[in-house]
Parts: C-alpha cells; structure tokens; sequence
C-alpha cells in the first residue's frame, strides 16, 4: 500500500481494518458479514431515497418561486402593445435603477 | 421584497390630457398653441398670462396634452412652501434589533429614520412629465426659487442630508407651463424678475365673437344663433366699461348652460330668461349702498342690451 494515497483516518491501515478487509475465513464470518452489509445497503438506499425526494422538492419549489417571479416582473414592465421585441435587461442592482424604468399611475382629465 | 413595496407605494400620480368632445379650437387657439409649443420644444417654459376667463388653464392643458407626455398640475397658494413643490421629510421608519446570539450578551437597537417623500415637481423632473403651474403668483415668490435652478441648470436642488440624492438631475423630456393673471389683486404676489426671466410670456386677451359663440354653444348645448344672442350681451357689458368684475366667457357659458337645460329661449320677453341674465351678470357689479343710483342706471343698462339683442 502507497502511504501517500492516504486521505484520512479511514485510509490508516490497521489491524482490525485488514481484518475486515479480508475475506472471512469461516461461515459464521461470512454469515454475520453478510447480515451488516444487507443492513448497510438498506440504509443507504433509504439515504438516496431521501436525497432524491428532497430533490424533486427543491425543482418544484423554484419553477413555482420562477413562474411568481415572471408574474410579478411582468406588472413591473408590463410588455410593449405595439409588438416590438422588448430589450431583455440585465438583472437591476440599486432601487433607483428600478425607479427609472418603472410605470407611472395615469389619471385621465378632460379639458 | 423590501424594494417592491417600496415602489408599489411611490409608484407617481401623473394627469394624462385629452380634449373634451365640445372643445372648439379656433385659429387664435391654434396659432397660441403652435407658438407655445415651439418655445416648449426649444427647451424653455411658456406662460400664459390674462385676465380671468381668457382660457389660460385650458389652454396650458392642451398644449401640455400637444407634448404627449404625462403632466402634473400644482395650482399656486398663499400656503405653499418650497416642501409643497418638492417634498419633505413626512413620516417615520422605525427599526428596533434585539440581538440575543450570545446568551450572557444582550445587543439592543433602536432608530427612528425620517422618511423623504416627493412632492410633484420632484416627479416632474425626475420623471420627465409636464409641470403645469396654474396661477403660480398666488404662490410667495420665495417658495418658486427653486424653480430658478430648474428652468436654468436644468438642476433640481434638494435640501441637504435629507434625501439620498441632494442633486436631480433634470430629465430632457421635463417641460413647465405657468399661468397667472396680472389684473388679479387678491391673493396674488408679484413674480420675481428672475423667475418671469426665465419664462417666455404669452399674453392672453379675450376671445374673438365668433370663437366665444363657438364655445358657449358648445359648453352648453344651445344653437349657434342662441348662443350669439348672450354672447354679444355679455360683449357689450364688457365694453361699457360699467362693471366692477370684467364679465367673462364664463357668464357666457353659465347662462347659456341654464337657458338650455330649462328649455327656455333666449328672448326679452321670457321673463326667466331675463331674471338667470340678471341674476349672474348684475353680481359684475359691485354691492354699495351709497350707489344706489349708479346701481340702478347699471341695472338699466344691463335690461335695454337684453332688450336690444333678443327682443
């Protein structure tokens, strides 16, 4: 074994490590290997079941966050009636920025 | 989040004109509202100056509805103060922070922020819309100085510390339509030489026959040849000089607008038709009781021009 492969405390070689590491020997070893592993392999596939329904949450969570985003961003500059494409802006840093481009409340008078 | 409310509230309130259906545009109007517009384009703010009834409000609508652009409408006051044309400080934002991180350490804040908000001639300028001043001397000329840097500079100047920008600088699209009138004696100041400096004036008198028949007919719903029969009553007391407040357009309409709503003809011999003639311009007249007989050779005049233009 190459010491300088070493990553962790894991990769220390010791007695007990060589041991498990090892073919067992006998049918009780074999038995009771077999019994741990069979536990392990549940609980990590009860682990990635978790982490991929936690996933599909998150994708579902940001296309509603996106859709509300689109919405909410189309009162702020509502698209041009005349058909011509819209210049896609960058994201807006400050508020005054915003200020700039923002509608403005119309009351109509009659003269 | 914080952002958004803040403008869902500041979003600015503007006046978007647009001619009445009865509104008559004669050539006299025509011609003031290329003249104006072509001084509003070249950058410098017009006003409308005449007497009372000579349609310099109306007229600084058009012309502002001409530009296309959205306006904002301050009418001058005794009152008024700089904050009325350009904001103050209204209202506070508290903010409170009990910070308890470390259990053995209590961290606790508390400030009151004062709040700027704009007043209409900030919006105007920041947004680029048409500022219509109506009857600005009635306004102290002090409260107009600020005004002085806009028109020139092009700068709005903001008071200090209390708004996070001191300097605004003016949009191009920024226009200003003033209107006052000079023989008014109540309530009004003079406007500083600065001020009526920077201004290009328009005088305004009273309109043409033809286009006040135009008016009244149209404003009133009577026909053209009743409409003529009060306009030229109200023409001839207006030229006799014999009246203490100059009978205007506005009589005009008044009556005419009476006369067809009662359905009532416009005719000497109609007792109600003389009394509504009466009743509105006889009050052009003032109320002494010393002159009494001055009253009563007012009051005959005004009866022998209704019997004159509708017997």
């Amino acid at each position: 074994m190459k010491t300088n492969q070493m990553r962790s405390m894991r990769d220390i070689p010791t007695i007990q490590g060589l041991h498990n590491r090892s073919v067992p020997a006998n049918r009780e070893k074999a038995v009771t290997e077999l019994a741990r592993l069979e536990h392990e392999q549940a609980r990590l596939q009860r682990e990635l079941d978790m982490w991929q329904a936690n996933q599909r949450k998150t994708e579902r969570r940001l296309q509603q966050v996106q859709e509300r985003l689109a919405l909410v961003q189309a009162v702020l500059s509502p698209p041009d009636t005349d058909g011509s494409p819209r210049r896609t802006e960058a994201r807006r840093s400050s508020e005054e920025e915003v200020r700039r481009d923002r509608p403005w409340q119309e009351v109509k008078l009659e003269y | 989040m914080a952002v958004a409310e803040k403008l869902a509230a500041e979003v600015p309130v503007a006046l978007s004109m647009r001619p009445r259906p009865d509104f008559v545009e004669s050539p006299t109007i025509r011609e003031l509202t290329r003249r104006a517009l072509a001084y509003l384009q070249a950058g410098f703010a017009v006003h409308f100056r005449g007497p009372a009834g000579t349609g310099k409000t109306t007229l600084a609508l058009h012309v502002a509805g001409q530009l296309g652009r959205p306006a904002v409408l301050i009418c001058g006051d005794e009152e008024f103060a700089t904050s009325d044309l350009i904001g103050g400080q209204f209202g506070y934002h508290y903010r409170k922070v009990v910070d308890r991180f470390i259990h053995s350490v209590l961290k606790y804040e508390e400030d009151a922020i004062q709040q700027w908000v704009d007043n209409r001639l900030t919006t105007a300028c920041r947004e680029g819309f048409t500022l219509i001043y109506d009857e600005f001397t009635r306004s102290r000329p002090e409260a107009n100085n600020v005004l002085l840097a806009v028109l020139e500079e092009r700068l709005l100047v903001l008071p200090t510390a209390s708004h996070k920008h001191n300097y605004i600088k003016v949009h191009p699209e920024f226009r200003a339509i003033f209107t006052s009138n000079p023989q008014e004696y109540a309530g009004v100041h003079e406007a500083q030489d600065a001020l009526s400096d920077r201004l290009v004036t328009i005088d305004m008198g009273y309109h043409g026959r033809e286009t006040e028949i135009a008016i009244t007919a149209a404003r009133s719903g009577l026909p053209p040849e009743e409409a003529a029969k009060i306009v030229d009553i109200v023409r001839d007391l207006r030229s006799s000089g014999e009246y203490d407040q100059a009978p205007t357009l506005r009589a005009c309409i008044m009556i005419a607008r009476v006369v067809a709503m009662q359905g009532l003809r416009a005719s000497a011999r109609d007792p109600r038709f003389a009394s509504i003639c009466m009743d509105i311009l006889e009050s052009k007249m003032a109320f002494t009781t010393q002159a009494q007989e001055r009253r009563a050779q007012q009051r005959k005049m005004l009866l022998s021009l209704i019997e004159h233009h509708c017997g």
